[in-house]
């Protein structure tokens, strides 16, 4: 971590936690707490797995929020299969175009878990 | 001799029909691919009809479940897809006015409306105990309002009386989203509390000044669709607000209007003069049962609603058969699938099962009883099947496990069970009213296994109801009941 950077909220042990319930995961995190407002209540977290197909979306954040609730923050999460991700990171909308300038990876499955 | 059938009869016998077509048509369009800012409209209509109708209190439960699983499609295209965007079209409103470009003027102000339905969406989805108020993204939608509010004022400023009507559209909807809000649960606000009512009021005022403009009064008056959505939103307003109710729908005949105006009409009538709404009905009805199948789908989808909104008011209680069709195109075989997952299942019929192996289930409550039988599941992943097993039961909850399985290397299924220990079922055999607990799962996931985990038997309707769907929906369900799940569980050193 360099210096003058914030410690990203929740521990990696903590994202390893969703590949009990998703194969294959991604984690990006965006959004307030990157902004340095080290008093953001929530974390910002896209989830890409293909394990989303065919679950409909309330399910899907409902899941991931059940394996990550008892962090110290709250977590907001967007939870994607691959294909919506790579849609979103193709559109030219303001806000995709905001989230790709911020998204930064901080979790992705190991090859062990596949 | 058959008696004649009343006014709710007719009703009934019309939102059937109606409201299969238009759950095809939903499906259909939400598989479509591409969706235009007005088909997605459309769809969001749609979403609200149905959570209406899903408010009724008795229905099927297939069709119950097949509902549901449209209004969460619905939400993730109109939510998740569209406000997603954090409710920019709010904060480009604004600078498209100031651009002065018609066309995109108009097509902002769209994007508006169908955030705004994403928000309403959003408060039914709450009310359902199915999402939560306070995410980022809403809170985007208070913080973006004040610019939409601007945008709304700069329009009408350019005096382009081309644009009243879109304007006034837009801040009525706005009126509407903000009034829900306020109104709904103090429990299911949390953060919106203040904000709401706040953003209320100022759109109030701002409403009640353009309305007094002689350019803006003749597009209202000469628009009973809009007309009426205005007195509907002042009534409410004044309504909660504790105010006097003043506001009243002007003598109009929209008899000789098309149907999407006229029914958007009836439905603004029928929150406040229930008589007239009764009697517009009831004059209608001949015809909506002869054309309305042959309508365009947001027609189809107000007649829903304005149908669905007779039925509430006259306090409708009997159960609704909607008889939706939907298949899923799984390839489950149970047969293969059991063995593969419960430890010793091929040994059940061959394992002698004593009076003292049931007296000794039927004394498991369901914490003990899910513990047990989460030992005996082979296959999954241990800790997940761990913390199901001992996961707090909570209103978002639809299956007591929910355990994800790779059935192929290119999928995800759920394996959905949901438990009944003696001490829940106090009949001899589980009744047929649990029928929904079953089958609610597929509401969530495409691709899922159902296995229902019950100590005493189900009942004989139950069995025959879970066979019904198995065989009409094509939803692999399975059952371990009563002396199989004793047997099973002492295979696996259980009991």
């Amino acid at each position: 971590m360099l210096k003058g950077e914030i410690e990203f909220p929740i521990q990696s042990e903590n994202l390893r936690l969703l590949t009990h319930i998703l194969h294959h995961v991604k984690v990006y995190t965006f959004g307030s707490w990157q902004l340095k407002k080290l008093k953001a209540k929530d974390v910002d977290i896209v989830v890409v797995s293909p394990d989303f197909a065919g679950v409909v979306n309330v399910k899907r954040v409902e899941l991931v929020r059940r394996v990550l609730e008892n962090q110290r923050v709250r977590i907001d999460p967007i939870c994607l299969t691959q294909e919506e991700f790579l849609k979103l990171s193709l559109s030219s909308s303001k806000f995709a175009v905001t989230l790709k300038s911020r998204l930064s990876l901080v979790y992705e499955t190991n090859a062990d878990n596949d | 001799m058959k008696p004649m059938p009343t006014m709710i009869d007719r009703v009934v016998d019309l939102i059937t029909p109606i409201t299969q077509q238009i759950v095809a048509q939903g499906y259909d369009e939400l598989g479509s691919g591409y969706l235009s800012v007005k088909h997605r409209e459309t769809l969001g209509l749609l979403a609200l009809s149905l959570h209406d109708l899903l408010m009724l209190p008795s229905m099927q439960h297939v069709d119950r479940v097949l509902l549901e699983k449209l209004l969460y499609k619905i939400f993730q295209v109109i939510y998740d897809e569209e406000a997603l965007s954090y409710f920019s079209s709010f904060y480009y409103s604004l600078k498209k006015v100031g651009r002065g470009d018609i066309n995109e003027i108009q097509h902002e102000f769209a994007k508006s409306n169908l955030d705004i339905l994403a928000i309403r969406l959003k408060l039914r989805l709450v009310q359902m105990g199915r999402a939560r108020f306070g995410d980022s993204t809403d809170r985007y939608f208070f913080s973006n309002l004040d610019r939409l509010l601007r945008g709304i004022n700069a329009l009408f400023q350019k005096h382009n009386t081309q644009l009243y009507q879109l304007g006034l559209y837009t801040l009525l909807n706005l009126h509407q989203s903000l009034l829900e809000l306020a109104g709904a649960d103090e429990a299911l606000r949390v953060y919106s509390i203040g904000e709401s009512t706040y953003l209320l009021q100022r759109s109030h005022e701002r409403l009640e000044a353009l309305i007094t403009w002689p350019d803006v009064k003749s597009v209202y008056e000469d628009n009973p669709q809009l007309g009426f959505f205005l007195i509907d939103q002042q009534r409410k307003y004044q309504e909660i607000m504790g105010q006097l109710v003043t506001a009243t729908f002007p003598k109009i005949d929209i008899a000789d209007r098309p149907w999407t105006p006229q029914l958007w009409a009836i439905r603004s009538l029928g929150f406040h003069t229930p008589a007239l709404f009764g009697q517009l009905i009831e004059e209608n009805l001949p015809v909506w049962h002869k054309y309305a199948s042959e309508w365009e789908l947001r027609a189809q989808v107000l007649l829903l609603s304005v149908l669905t909104h007779y039925l509430q008011q006259n306090n409708y209680q009997s159960m609704l058969h909607l008889d939706l069709s939907y298949r899923s195109q799984d390839q489950i075989d149970l047969d293969t699938f059991m063995p593969m997952y419960f430890s010793h299942y091929q040994d059940i019929p061959k394992t002698q099962v004593e009076q003292e192996d049931m007296n000794r289930l039927f004394s498991f409550d369901d914490p003990e009883l899910r513990k047990r039988f989460g030992n005996s599941i082979t296959n999954i992943d241990q800790v997940v099947v761990h913390r199901e097993a001992r996961k707090p039961h909570g209103v978002a909850e639809i299956a007591d496990m929910e355990l994800p399985i790779r059935l192929n290397p290119n999928r995800t299924y759920y394996l959905c069970i949901p438990f009944k220990s003696a001490a829940e079922i106090r009949t001899d055999t589980v009744p047929i009213s649990y029928a929904y607990q079953i089958t609610r799962p597929f509401s969530f996931f495409d691709n899922c296994v159902v296995v229902f985990v019950t100590a005493k038997r189900c009942s004989q309707p139950l069995l025959n109801d879970i066979k019904q769907v198995r065989e009409k929906h094509n939803w692999p369900i399975a059952v371990i009941e009563h002396n199989e799940l004793a047997a099973l569980l002492k295979l696996n050193g259980q009991l």
